[in-house]
């Protein structure tokens, strides 16, 4: 469950929900000898003093002023509300409380003994189950955008010690990962749909701040299918192949280390396939850098993470299940599932009409790669309104005459125009070893994310972890075999305007949690908590650096800088090359022209 | 009384580089003898540093530490500039009565700017971060960079004239200290490899750059034929540890006996000692020429590729340098030749003739070797003191003189004269005259823009204090804006007045003074500057090629 905004109405459904799980719900609640207040007991123990809890709540509250350095107004991220005095101690000492309560019980004991509406009013509150869920996009992100200082309740240290010690940590990377400014490579694979990943990944990384150098290997790409050709005749075994395709990623390795060592990054995020070895990833890390790779490909499928899971600081994959325990038995102890996400800048809702409609436009639309269990899977709507893209598709067959765009690999732009102009697409997940829909099927493909981006319809086969994403029958259409397929499918053409609906609120959901800016803050979290960039490779400000001495000479190169600027030496070296009219140059900065003009090649 | 404060020449450059500064040194030393000369140097230049005649003390800049520290992203700002500071130090925690910047980069200048001196020659940036060249002969050499082929001065004299030495004391040659124990283990080398009492030829085959190297089969062949020409003659064969292999194997085809290999073998010190003891070095333009000639001894030198022998002909007396007669010689610096056809022009045979008149003491005069075969796609030229005082050629090969011939000698006598300041130049009040080559158009052109310009500079010196006549202050710069951008331009598309136009151009980015005024005057000065000077050239062409005889202008030039 990813982190819930409380409101009344949730609490309410929470207690429907706790009674049908047979969640614990509290073990009483009592009543306090001052003031008879209640006060709930849970798992055998008292949640708040049973003898004053307002006048606990106070001192708890004065112990961890005197602690932090707070000012009146400031929010405090606050893990555990009990029955709220904590909460409204905070609120009448000035401070702001975001209160996160991992005992949905709790909450939902505090609306039958206490004014829950007016507590709610006052307090944002969240639910949470796993601390991880705090780096996840939602509304609690804006209350914890701002926040200055954390507070555990007693009672959960208590009950769930490594939850709250996780959730002070995480609440410290959301502080670190949005004051701090560093280098990223982002290094794409040589080929494949995870190259436009990669790139999407990078621009998210650059609207966080980071300063960013999009590897872009694909170029590489062309060298496979070239030496496959080459040897093809004299190669039945592919082993010449395998050697020489060996040799060239051991080349093409050392040119992305070449190019980062140039960049010098504080952090390296490696796409899977990536031309990036182990030896270059140990030596990025001897150099102090993170390494970390968004693992947006099938476990199952691309198995190379076994070798190289080691190989990085942290491990971001796209799947959950047992993934995590066979991680940490490949030696990477330190993962956080990151699923996909959608450009909104690529996929946006655009109508199309005139000759884009004609040619994108379509009741019925799939575009991706023909794998064996769409190959199947499509049979049944030959003959139907229904227009294929992409690469792979079979020039004979039942689903020849539906194949556009001479099967061929369809780019982003075109993609989005596909999905605009279609009424139903289908997204089917692709399996090399089922006939159809793979019943075991778990992460969520780009389309997913990017047909709804488009504010468009889909109809999508069920996976285990599209719930955590979307909600079925609320934002998607989803179906587990054919037969559901085809009566979904027959439905949603004869009512447009439920599908519209549908549509509208995915798209909602997309701006909402899905985007790349939110993903990349959430593995910029991550990245933050687990292996925190070195200090000297965060991008300062200028104020920072101005700050640095105080000498009029100093404060000169900062002339019309903004002081939340982020400055590394090159932008400096652009600031001071640009000048300053009427302003002589000094020596702090005519030395970083002479270095800036020796960085660039100059004797 | 406290010791005057130092001369400094910055120079980040080679050996061969380093050698010809040595007239510089000690030129700053004659005008100043009180004023002890510094060097400037890289670390790994330091052994040629120690070679050169006139310096008092050596400074090391390790450019290749600021380099490192440049490329390190992991040290916070103050302390990247607090060490690059520290490598600095050395020269920036110092005063100096005069700083000279021999070495033309960015990075240079913008040290330049940091050095404590109130006097800074050759390029400075400026405190606005712009390209600033001061002193007039460093302004002349960046001027010629695009046509050096027309250059009339050699690099020596141009770097030399920085320093502003005493002209009347005559000629400072090369010169360099070779140290006793060098000259003792020469004494001994000799002695021990290329006994006999034959001529001693050292032979330089190698080179910084391949499109300068004269290729080692037309060396050897060379040698081959003075050997048979001439008995008991000794090679040496000189160079670095990587020409080893190629001297290795000439030794071997000789098979002269007294002959040796000491490429490889040396230290700088210990070439220069046996440089010294030859009675020819012959050799490619290197840093080996330029030491040579310091140590007195006589060189035969081949300029190919991007030299010309006007730049950096072996400085002084008696030497003699080949260079092709090549259409696109030489080089730009801007372009990489792959097919090098000037290195055949240079023919072993005509080398080998040039070497014995030379052992012999042949006195070559004026075209004093005959147009043959051997000689007819190169020229040679000898080495001699010109009137001037300078460098100055004498070509050997009896054929006419060609028009670039006469062109030079007229630039040298006009840019003489401007540059040292050394009387008027001749012909400066004759307008030019509609006759010759097509050079006389040009300079008919560049004449009017010149008079234009002095002419509106000089109405806007005198509207400057007039408010009535403020209106026509804008139509003025404009005019002056535009006869500027025409100058430029004809310097950019006509070679052989680029010097003139470059020259204006430069000395316009170095215009100095501030108000419209005093900037006005300025500029009718730079002006007046360029009219002269294309005046005087026009008539030293025209009475060169016995052209109708200029008219003497018969007014007053313009103030300032």
């Amino acid at each position: 469950m990813p982190v819930e905004l409380v409101t009344l109405q949730t609490l309410f459904r929470k207690l429907e929900r706790l009674s049908r799980l047979g969640i614990p719900p509290l073990d009483e609640v009592v009543s306090s000898r001052t003031g008879g207040l209640p006060v709930p007991r849970f798992a055998g123990k008292t949640i708040h003093s049973s003898y004053d809890p307002l006048e606990e709540a106070r001192r708890f509250v004065d112990g961890f002023l005197r602690q932090n350095d707070l000012r009146p107004g400031d929010p405090v991220a606050v893990l555990g509300n009990g029955f709220g005095y904590v909460a409204e101690a905070l609120l009448d000492s000035g401070f702001r409380p975001v209160v996160f309560e991992p005992l949905p019980s709790l909450l939902v004991g505090m609306t039958e003994h206490r004014d829950a509406g007016r507590f709610l009013e006052r307090v944002p509150c969240f639910l949470i189950d796993d601390p991880a869920d705090l780096y996840r996009a939602g509304p609690h992100k804006a209350q914890l955008a701002a926040v200055k200082a954390t507070l555990v309740l007693p009672y959960v240290s208590w009950l769930f010690p490594s939850f709250a010690e996780s959730f002070r940590n995480k609440c410290a990377a959301i502080e670190s990962a949005r004051s701090a400014s560093c280098k990223v490579s982002v290094v794409s694979p040589i080929y494949g749909g995870a190259v436009e990943i990669a790139r999407y990944a990078g621009a998210g990384l650059e609207a966080n701040g980071m300063t960013v150098d999009f590897v872009d290997a694909s170029p590489f790409g062309a060298v496979v299918p070239a030496l496959r050709a080459f040897h093809a005749a004299r190669d039945r075994k592919g082993r010449v192949f395998d050697a020489g395709i060996a040799s060239f990623l051991a080349w093409a390795s050392a040119q992305v280390e070449a190019r980062i060592d140039a960049f010098d990054p504080a952090i390296v995020v490696v796409l899977p396939d990536a031309p990036v070895g182990e030896a270059q990833m140990r030596a990025f890390r001897d150099k102090g850098r993170r390494v970390v790779t968004w693992f947006v490909e099938d476990r199952h499928l691309l198995r190379r993470w076994e070798s190289e899971a080691a190989s990085f600081d942290l491990f971001f994959p796209i799947q959950k299940g047992d993934f995590p325990q066979e991680l940490a038995m490949a030696g990477q102890g330190h993962q956080h599932y990151l699923p996909l996400a959608a450009d909104d800048k690529v996929f946006s809702p655009a109508p199309l009409a005139g000759s884009a409609l004609a040619e994108f436009g379509s009741p019925i639309s799939f575009m991706g790669a023909a794998y064996h269990n769409r190959l199947r899977f499509f049979q049944a709507l030959a003959g139907r309104p229904f227009k294929i893209w992409g690469n792979g598709w079979p020039s004979e067959g039942p689903l020849a005459p539906h194949v556009r765009g001479g099967g061929r690999r369809v780019n982003a732009a075109e993609t989005a125009r596909i999905f605009n102009g279609t009424d139903v697409n289908i997204n089917l997940h692709s399996s090399v070893s089922h006939e159809g829909v793979n019943p075991f099927g778990d992460f969520v493909n780009p389309r997913t994310f990017e047909i709804a981006a488009c504010s468009a319809f889909q109809l999508v086969d069920h996976r285990s972890l599209l719930p955590g994403l979307f909600e079925p029958g609320f934002e998607v259409e989803c179906f587990s075999g054919q037969p559901e397929f085809l009566a979904l499918l027959d439905a949603s053409l004869s009512d447009p305007a439920s599908c519209a609906e549908m549509a509208a609120r995915a798209r909602a959901r997309v701006l909402r949690e899905h985007t790349y800016p939110q993903r990349m803050r959430e593995l910029l979290e991550a990245v933050f908590e687990h292996c925190p960039p070195e200090a000297g490779r965060r991008i300062p400000t200028a104020r920072e650096i101005a700050s640095e001495r105080d000498d009029p000479s100093w404060k000169a190169i900062f002339r019309g800088l903004d002081g939340d600027a982020l400055v590394d030496f090159e932008s400096l070296h652009r600031h001071v090359m640009r000048g300053d009219p009427g302003h002589p140059l000094t020596k702090d900065e005519t030395m970083i022209l002479m270095l800036g003009e020796l960085r660039h090649g100059g004797r | 009384m406290a010791a005057a404060e130092p001369a400094l020449i910055l120079a980040f450059v080679r050996v061969g580089d380093l050698i010809q500064l040595t007239p510089l040194a000690k030129g700053l030393k004659r005008s100043r003898p009180d004023s002890p000369v510094a060097v400037c140097v890289l670390p790994e230049f330091v052994k040629a540093a120690e070679l050169m005649d006139g310096i008092d003390e050596i400074i090391t800049v390790d450019r290749d530490a600021l380099l490192r520290l440049s490329l390190r992203n992991d040290l916070p700002l103050n302390s990247l500039l607090e060490s690059a500071s520290a490598v600095l130090s050395p020269l920036l925690s110092r005063k100096f009565r005069v700083a000279i910047n021999m070495t033309h980069t960015h990075v240079s200048a913008m040290l330049m700017y940091l050095i404590q001196t109130a006097d800074k020659r050759g390029p400075v940036m400026t405190s606005g971060g712009q390209r600033g060249i001061s002193h007039p002969w460093m302004r002349f050499l960046h001027a010629y960079i695009a046509g050096k082929e027309i250059c009339p001065f050699n690099l020596v004299d141009m770097c030399a004239m920085t320093g502003d030495p005493d002209s009347a004391a005559g000629p400072i040659p090369l010169s360099i200290r070779i140290p006793d124990d060098a000259s003792r283990w020469a004494d001994e080398f000799l002695d021990r490899e290329c006994p006999g009492t034959g001529p001693l030829l050292a032979v330089h085959m190698g080179a910084s750059e391949d499109h300068k190297i004269w290729p080692p089969s037309s060396f050897t062949l060379a040698c081959r034929r003075i050997r048979e020409r001439m008995a008991g003659v000794r090679f040496l064969f000189v160079g670095g540890e990587g020409e080893r292999p190629v001297a290795e194997r000439a030794h071997a085809f000789l098979d002269a006996s007294g002959s040796a290999v000491a490429a490889g073998k040396t230290e700088l010190a210990q070439l220069a000692a046996l440089l010294e003891r030859c009675d020819l070095v012959i050799t490619n333009d290197t840093g080996p020429m330029h030491i040579a000639a310091a140590a007195g001894t006589r060189v035969l030198s081949i300029a190919l590729g991007p030299i010309h022998y006007s730049n950096t002909a072996p400085y002084g007396e008696g030497h003699l340098v080949f260079q092709p007669r090549a259409a696109c010689a030489p080089c730009s610096f801007h372009v990489r030749c792959v097919n090098p056809e000037c290195k055949k022009m240079v023919t072993p045979d005509a080398v080998a003739d040039a070497a014995l008149r030379m052992l012999a003491g042949d006195p070559l005069k004026d075209g004093s070797i005959p147009e043959s075969q051997a000689y007819a796609g190169c020229s040679v030229y000898a080495t001699e003191w010109g009137e001037d005082g300078l460098l100055d050629y004498r070509p050997l090969v009896d054929r006419a003189p060609d028009f670039r011939a006469r062109l030079v000698r007229a630039y040298r006598r006009v840019w003489f004269a401007s540059l040292a300041g050394e009387g008027g130049m001749p012909g400066e009040r004759s307008v030019v005259t509609q006759s010759g080559t097509g050079l006389f158009q040009i300079l008919l052109k560049l004449e009017s823009l010149a008079l234009k310009g002095r002419d509106t500079a000089a109405d806007i010196a005198k509207a400057a204090r007039n408010p009535r006549r403020q209106a026509q202050l804008a139509e003025g710069l404009e005019t002056i804006r535009a006869c500027a951008k025409a100058i430029r331009e004809i310097g950019q598309t006509v070679p052989e007045a680029n010097s003139l136009c470059t020259m204006f151009a430069l000395e316009e980015e170095n215009m100095m003074e501030a108000g419209l005024e005093a900037a006005a005057r300025e500029n009718a000065d730079l002006f007046g500057k360029l009219l002269r000077r294309t005046r005087s050239l026009a008539y030293l062409l025209a009475v060169g090629a016995d052209l109708p005889a200029p008219v003497d202008e018969g007014r007053a030039e313009c103030p300032g």
